[in-house]
């Protein structure tokens, strides 16, 4: 169990700069998510953790102690792959026990070893199955014992379950967070899946182009996406381009229901989560009167597509399943929650009450 | 027109008819078994004749006499010898310069690497003899001709397709994640590539030693044209059994023997290697 930190980390390809200048510093025992899309230097930041890679520049220290000297061997990390990475010779029992014969320990104790980390990922009495005799997920849940029965300070993991199919990486994830509360252990997990990390992470650091754009804990970040960019990539959002109409901030030619005070000599960009509307079948109400493009059932909720009667484009409102909606009907949504984009400035929230609801 | 139409269904139906019977998949494997099969089995009875007159179907007399009589010929002696100590060398050496070598290739990015890979396929793609031709001339010239050494030499450009290609693949086939794996939980650089990449890419380095073996062993035109007349290896001495042919058996009993190797080849081959490997080293 231990903190990790980085101080000014960088790492260039060629020309190219993977990761800049990244400040990060994670407590003890928490689980940290580097989400981004592909690109965005997560993994490369991961594998310079690791010690795959050598940084250009900067610190990596862990327990305030510089592991820069140190080869991936030595280090006290431990990752898991995004591939399947068991060494196909070996056994199940093999695999696991390779790093703890590499440390000298007695033959009992690997034992013991091997068998508690089986235990702790669901799989006892698969000591003895090759891996090629395995599913995905029993391999990457094997991949997880190799690595924790190692006793690592980080625990690293590299977009883990992402070639597993959709109903077994959730379960996996629930598996991993359980041991992960168990264990108090310090992890870092990449991901692209923003889902992946807002269900996981006790802190996601969003990463753009090598550095990270917002770090936040998952509900902060999805209240309040530092940018334009963490608004689009995180969770389901409405993007409206705006503009000043005298003191009024106005989508198309439909009027926000509350502008704050902002600059006015910006372009402005509202966003609005699909489930920040109140939707009612009056088209005469307070809001937006429009058309239900589309109604797609998503189970619990609806997903509507609404084009207002007023506005350039159309935009995705989560209806209840109570509200009688279907194709073609008219309707008045009322945007209740929306933040307000203007340059590089911190957005700004507009949260309406009850009173101008309804 | 609709007699003709009637006519050609008819045709047609029992040209189907007749595809469909048993008997005529039967024919027509056993004559392409006879196609195949029949030189060697020409072979393989020779081998076992006493005497075999022209207008009989069989040998006239069956008889082994001839075997105990080859295995005494020096020059069949000598000559298997020459070719199991030649082709020993040619292996080793090609183990040591290509495998090396398909590391490199695998696992390192330098200029000209793809050109260079492609090298190697050049000694394949033209005819052989005029390139060993050029080459005896050479040879000629620095006296290798007719030394073991000469032999060795030419024999070795043969096996650079086999030993630099499928070794590179199955390198290339080695995932670096399963690498990196075992250098995360604390193995040396050293102690992965013996314990993970090179149990990993044991099945085709074996097929390839064993082609390059096998290949050496029977290689012929590079032997001929630099060993002779000092340097003669089994399968030129039994050229010159079988052209000479003062008596059949003794190429025969040779040829015979010399299919040992390829059968061995095959059953080992059989044995260790995946279905998929000798695939998989050819980077299919």
């Amino acid at each position: 169990m231990a903190t990790l930190s980085l101080h000014g980390l960088t790492k260039r390809f060629g020309s190219v700069a993977a990761v800049r200048e990244i400040d990060l510093e994670v407590q003890d025992g928490e689980f940290l998510c580097l989400l981004g899309p592909s690109g965005c230097g997560k993994t490369t930041a991961l594998r310079l953790i690791a010690g795959f890679e050598v940084p250009g520049g900067g610190d990596i220290r862990i327990e305030d102690e510089s592991i820069l000297g140190l080869g991936p061997s030595q280090r006290p990390t431990a990752m898991v792959f995004q591939q399947y990475t068991l060494w196909p010779h070996m056994t199940v029992f093999q695999n696991i026990a390779y790093g703890l014969r590499l440390r000298r320990q007695g033959r009992e104790e690997v034992q013991r070893k091997v068998t508690a980390g089986l235990e702790l990922v669901n799989l006892p009495g698969y000591e003895e199955r090759y891996p090629t005799q395995l599913s995905g997920g029993q391999q990457q849940r094997v991949s997880l014992a190799r690595a924790l029965v190692l006793e690592p300070k980080i625990l690293l993991l590299d977009e883990p379950f992402s070639s597993l199919d959709a109903a077994l990486r959730l379960r996996l994830r629930e598996e991993l967070l359980r041991i992960q509360r168990r264990l108090r252990i310090t992890t870092i997990f990449v991901t692209h899946d923003q889902e992946e990390a807002l269900s996981l992470a006790d802190r996601i650091a969003l990463m753009r182009g090598g550095q990270i754009e917002q770090l936040d804990a998952p509900s902060r970040m999805y209240a309040w996406p530092r940018t334009l960019f963490a608004a689009e990539f995180i969770g389901a959002m409405n993007l409206l381009p705006a503009r000043w109409n005298g003191p009024q901030l106005q989508v198309g030619t439909l009027s926000l229901p509350q502008t704050p005070a902002a600059r006015h000599d910006m372009e402005p960009t509202v966003a609005i989560r699909p489930e920040d509307f109140d939707i009612s079948l009056e088209s005469d109400g307070d809001g937006w009167p429009g058309v239900v493009e589309q109604a797609m059932d998503m189970g619990h909720y609806r997903k509507l597509l609404v084009t207002p009667a007023k506005a350039p484009s159309s935009f995705t409102v989560y209806a209840a399943k109570s509200l009688p909606v279907k194709e073609g009907v008219a309707v008045s949504v009322q945007p209740v929650r929306y933040l307000i984009y203007a340059g590089d400035e911190a957005p700004q929230e507009v949260t309406l009450g009850n009173d101008s609801s309804n | 027109m609709a007699a003709l139409r009637t006519l050609d269904s008819l045709w047609a139906r029992s040209w189907r008819f007749m595809w469909r019977q048993p008997w005529l998949g039967l024919v027509m494997a056993g004559a392409l078994f006879l196609f195949i099969m029949g030189p060697m089995l020409n072979v393989f009875l020779w081998a076992f004749t006493q005497r075999w007159n022209y207008p009989s179907l069989l040998p006239t007399t069956w008889g082994v006499q001839y075997w105990p009589d080859t295995f005494r010929r020096a020059d069949i002696a000598t000559g298997f010898v020459t070719s199991v100590w030649i082709s020993l060398t040619v292996t080793v050496l090609s183990a040591v310069i290509c495998l090396p070598a398909a590391y490199a290739f695998a696992r390192m990015r330098f200029p000209g690497r793809t050109l260079f890979l492609l090298s190697f396929l050049a000694t394949n793609a033209f005819p052989r003899f005029g390139l060993y031709i050029t080459i005896a001339v050479i040879f000629f010239r620095l006296q290798l001709v007719g030394t073991v050494a000469g032999v060795v030499l030419i024999q070795l450009v043969n096996t650079l397709l086999f030993m630099i290609w499928i070794p590179t693949a199955a390198f290339q086939g080695v995932d670096r994640a399963l690498e990196e794996a075992a250098l995360d939980v604390g193995a040396s650089p050293v102690r992965v590539f013996g314990q993970i990449t090179l149990p990993l890419v044991a099945p085709a380095l074996a097929a390839a030693l064993l082609l390059t073996f096998v290949g050496a062993f029977y290689e012929t035109q590079g032997a001929l044209l630099i060993g002779v007349p000092e340097v003669r290896t089994l399968p030129v001495v039994m050229i010159s059994l079988i052209n000479n042919q003062v008596i059949v058996q003794y190429g025969a009993i040779l040829s015979v023997m010399l299919w040992a190797p390829s059968l061995l080849l095959l059953l080992t081959a059989n044995r260790f290697l995946r279905g998929d490997t000798l695939a998989s080293g050819f980077g299919v």
